[in-house]
């Protein structure tokens, strides 16, 4: 197997996705190949990182009063009242989205909730960001939690209530064993990097 | 005392098949809290490739059929696991990839 396949398969195995034969061939090259080994535990890194996050970001009610002040002083700033509306049109998705992505980015450089995905504390999301009139400016993505959820979700909601616990499940059914695993192994070797062989 | 032993025959292993299978909980029996973890991670899930979705089914299947005691233990680690600061998740990931490229 070429280094160029078995990168492209590190994700696809992270996923489960290979083949059985195609995970013994990624398995051999990842055996023989430093180069690639090295390629693949920032990756994997990272997506245990994505996967650590939540899909909707919490914002402080703080955060959100400040984004519809500052829409309104825009706002009268412009004039008209036609304006007015049209300018809150404008800017509030843009400063909503602004917000949501400062609050994703410090959110990936903090560490992550204890607890199963949803902390306890409650939250004011984006989605309570309302106008002075009470329309609702930005939803989340998925809406409401609803009271009829589709059957898949009814079915076995435990299953997605232990979702982020499910995905470290191999981890925990060995935690001890890599809690207490010794930095020195595998051995550093003695020579260069071995040459990638693709 | 037949009958008695029938009866404490019965008794322990209603105690075992208590002790080893949880019932699963419907959607009901969540809390406000847990419905709302559960409909995002429903998204999340549905957003997955079919072959990380499936593995997830796989696992969801496995702890479900684990004795009550190892899916505590398996939940006691994963507090830890959470409780532990960010340089030492990372440190514990990075072991996660060398136990699993030793034990392959």
């Amino acid at each position: 197997m070429r280094c160029q396949t078995a990168r492209t398969w590190i994700i696809a195995n992270r996923d489960g996705e290979l083949t059985a034969r195609q995970q013994r061939a990624f398995d051999r090259h990842l055996g023989g190949c430093s180069a690639c080994r090295a390629e693949r535990a920032p990756i994997e890194m990272l997506l245990a990182t994505l996967d650590g996050l939540e899909m909707d970001a919490p914002v402080s009610a703080r955060l959100g009063h400040d984004v519809l002040r500052r829409v309104r002083t825009l706002g009268a700033e412009a004039g008209a009242p036609g304006q007015i509306a049209e300018w809150i049109g404008r800017l509030v998705p843009a400063l909503v989205a602004t917000a949501v992505l400062v609050v994703a980015v410090v959110g990936i450089r903090m560490p992550a909730p204890r607890g199963n995905d949803l902390p306890t504390r409650p939250r004011t999301r984006v989605a309570a960001a309302t106008t002075p009139a009470g329309i609702t400016m930005v939803r989340r993505p998925k809406g409401r939690v609803p009271d009829e959820p589709p059957p898949e979700l009814a079915s076995r909601p435990d299953l997605f209530v232990d979702l982020p616990f499910l995905r470290e499940l191999d981890k925990l059914r060995h935690f001890d064993s890599i809690a207490t695993m010794e930095e020195s192994y595998p051995p550093a070797p003695v020579a260069g990097p071995e040459p990638s062989n693709g | 005392m037949t009958m008695l032993r029938r009866v404490l025959t019965f008794a322990v292993l209603a105690v075992a098949a208590h002790a080893l299978a949880q019932p699963a909980r419907s959607w009901n029996d969540l809390s406000p809290d847990e419905r709302a973890r559960a409909w995002r991670n429903y998204h999340r899930f549905e957003a997955l490739p079919p072959g990380r979705r499936q593995g997830l089914e796989d696992r969801y299947q496995q702890f479900r059929q684990l004795p009550r005691n190892e899916q505590e233990r398996l939940r006691r680690n994963y507090d830890t696991y959470r409780g532990l600061p960010p340089a030492a998740q990372q440190e514990f990931r990075r072991n996660y990839q060398r136990w699993k490229e030793r034990n392959r």
